[in-house]
């Protein structure tokens, strides 16, 4: 299944994995939960503070499904 | 001990007195809003010789305590017509403490058109002639007078904006590096600065004894745990002074609540090229400053220096808010255009958020296309010339919209909102239709529980906890103005339970009291039961809590509405 993955901020360095196309898209067999994409990608889940799926807070075991949109955040704040 | 410097603008004329015992524990916040309510008839036109113009550093303002210089300022908005505070970073703030000055208040207003300036040093008081200095832009204003009267004196000044009393206007001050990038910019302040015939106040500190504190070695043992507290959070040790405040483009646009195309959709298609990530990526490859604080002493350096493709300086103080309002806001996508914005704004003297928000509306009523920023920026041009669109402009977003026959206006009690959507950060939309200071993120910033995680989480989208949860941080926000601390500070302190003693043990330090943490809540909401009080006496009723229309449209990706009840709203208030 295709998932669309943005990491942010510090994160961003992660995104040069082989897995994850240049426009953003990572193909992985489901099922699938937002923690095991960050375990393909080798991005350290202790380095990830938020997670959005489809724009909605989501946890590390939250199931991913086809045409999702994910995003990886670490801890910030501004305003 | 501090005293209060009064300035009577008509008859040239100044004086000191000792704090009345009601205003000696207060500071910053506290003490401008306290006054305004005391002293300032609510009923009257802000613009006229009955307003008063104070700024007050925050309590703790002067000391050695990390991130305490910021400044208070104080008057009736001439844009919402109630009370305001104004929060701003600079050099003024500090040296006013270490001159013993707790509050300098502007008062009446000069029958002529002569304009003055005020110098404020150790042992003199002068006001000055300043006529020819009229028109000067607010950067060239603070390089005309460190020539003057040396470098890294104290300058908050006007721009043109200000001189013709736009609703927009802001007051600019110097920061460590003499550009004009730290703002008092909400609520048209600059606009009474103007109607009292004050371009400019230089504060010089020179050969001022250090601030005397009560108990110096306690005050350095918190103040020590307290900037390790700040430096080790996440937040504000690594993610603001890397990206800045614009670090909040993607999350916001990826939480769906960055408001695109006048609050249309919570989406921008282009958040990635005006991002904190591009900002920080264009400043390492171009030249400019990635971090640096906007007063001595602070830790936390959110504030950087932003240059052009060729190297040129461009502005200074580039924040998330600026960009999201001429940027996602306009449709525009250009990060050094709106970086040429920013510094007009900063130059002629208006509020970022109010302008940038109000060319937005410009492009609802058709003046010019959507994501033109050439348009935008000759537009921008116009304010402070005395061409009249100019002045529309930087009357601000309800002015322009009414003046182009525009029926969705983002504004509350006139003031235009800021850079997260009501429908999708619900707690921060309590915060903009209660706070007594118009729409306003800083005054009770949600978006920590509702986005970021910060301080625990609470569900966006949903109604429930919000009002709580938006009242709390109006409390703790108060405070906060009120010790002069940076309001960046509350994302250790909202994750941290010792940040909140070690804000009281410096205070108890430096003063020689025996405050608890309970009396820091008391106190946050006593400065906002005088802020609504005055607003009561001019005139807000509960219609003047409401969020516009506009908000009741489904708000795509989450397609949410906004869709509190006065009575639900009124509980914000209730103390
Ligand atoms: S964190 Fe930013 S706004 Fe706060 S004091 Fe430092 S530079 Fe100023």
């Amino acid at each position: 299944m295709r998932v669309e993955l943005k990491v942010f901020a510090s994160l961003a360095k992660y995104a040069a994995h082989p897995l994850l196309s240049a426009d953003g898209v990572v193909e992985l067999p489901s099922p699938v939960s937002v923690g095991q994409i960050a375990d393909a990608l080798n991005i350290p889940r202790k380095e990830i503070k938020l997670i959005f799926l489809n724009g909605i807070h989501a946890q590390i075991d939250t199931a991913v499904k086809d045409g999702d949109r994910v995003g990886f955040f670490p801890p910030i704040g501004g305003g | 001990m501090s005293r209060i410097l009064r300035i009577n603008t008509r008859e040239k004329r100044y004086s000191f007195e000792s704090p009345s015992p009601e205003l000696q524990a207060l500071g910053g916040r506290a003490l401008t809003s306290k006054m305004i309510l005391n002293e300032v008839p609510a009923t009257c036109h802000p613009l006229s010789q009955f307003n008063k113009l104070i700024f007050a550093p925050g309590l703790l303002s002067g000391t050695p305590a990390a991130n305490s210089g910021r400044l208070s300022i104080g008057a009736k908005s001439p844009l919402t017509g109630g009370i305001k505070e104004s929060n701003t970073g600079g050099l003024v703030s500090q040296k006013l403490a270490r001159l013993g000055i707790k509050a300098l208040v502007l008062e009446d207003k000069p029958i002529d058109d002569a304009y003055s300036i005020i110098v404020i040093k150790k042992d003199s008081v002068e006001i000055l002639p300043a006529d020819d200095y009229l028109g000067t832009t607010n950067g060239d204003m603070i390089a005309k007078l460190w020539e003057r009267f040396g470098k890294r004196v104290g300058v908050a000044s006007i721009g043109p904006a200000g001189e013709q009393r736009l609703t927009g206007a802001s007051i600019q001050f110097a920061d460590p590096k003499g550009h004009p990038g730290r703002a008092a910019g909400r609520g048209g302040l600059g606009a009474v600065m103007g109607s009292k015939k004050i371009k400019a106040i230089v504060v010089d500190d020179g050969g001022a004894d250090k601030l005397t504190l009560h108990d110096p070695d306690a005050f350095k043992a918190a103040n020590q745990k307290w900037a390790d507290l700040l430096r080790n959070h996440p937040v504000s040790g690594q993610g603001l002074p890397a990206y800045g405040t614009a670090v909040l483009v993607n999350v916001i646009n990826e939480a769906g609540a960055l408001p695109t195309q006048n609050f249309r959709s919570g989406r921008f298609e282009f958040a990635g090229d005006i991002s904190g990530e591009t900002l920080a990526a264009n400043i390492e490859q171009r030249g400019g400053i990635v971090s640096e604080g906007c007063h001595p002493g602070c830790v936390i350096r959110c504030s950087q220096v932003y240059h052009d493709k060729d190297n040129n300086y461009l502005t200074s103080g580039f924040e998330y808010e600026t960009i999201w309002a001429f940027g996602a806001h306009c449709m525009i996508k250009d990060l050094d255009d709106i970086a040429r914005m920013d510094r007009l704004c900063d130059d002629v003297g208006v509020d970022t958020i109010e302008t940038g928000v109000t060319i937005g509306v410009a492009m609802e009523g058709g003046l010019i296309p959507w994501g033109d920023s050439k348009a935008a920026i000759e537009l921008l041009k116009k304010v402070g010339t005395g061409d009249p669109m100019g002045k529309i402009i930087g009357n601000g977003a309800a002015f322009t919209g009414q003046a182009l026959g525009v029926d969705r206006v983002p504004v509350v009690k006139k003031q235009a909102l800021p850079a997260y959507d009501p429908r999708a950060v619900k707690a921060v939309g309590v915060t903009y239709a209660t706070t007594p200071m118009g729409a306003d993120h800083t005054a009770g910033y949600g978006v920590c529980q509702n986005i970021l995680n910060v301080g625990g989480t609470i569900d966006p989208l949903k109604k429930e906890h919000n009002v709580e949860i938006s009242k709390d941080l109006q409390i703790a926000t108060a405070a906060i103005d009120a010790a002069g601390l940076c309001l960046f500070v509350a994302f250790p302190v909202l994750d941290h339970a010792e940040g909140l003693q070690l804000i009281v043990d410096m205070l108890n330090a430096q003063y020689g009291l025996s405050l608890g943490a309970s009396d820091v809540v008391q106190l946050g909401i006593s400065i906002l039961k005088d802020e609504h009080e005055f607003n009561r006496l001019a005139g807000f009723t509960a219609k003047d809590d409401r969020l516009p229309d506009m908000f009741k449209e489904v708000f795509p990706p989450h397609n949410t509405t906004w869709d509190f009840t006065d009575d639900e709203l009124m509980k914000a208030k209730t103390f």
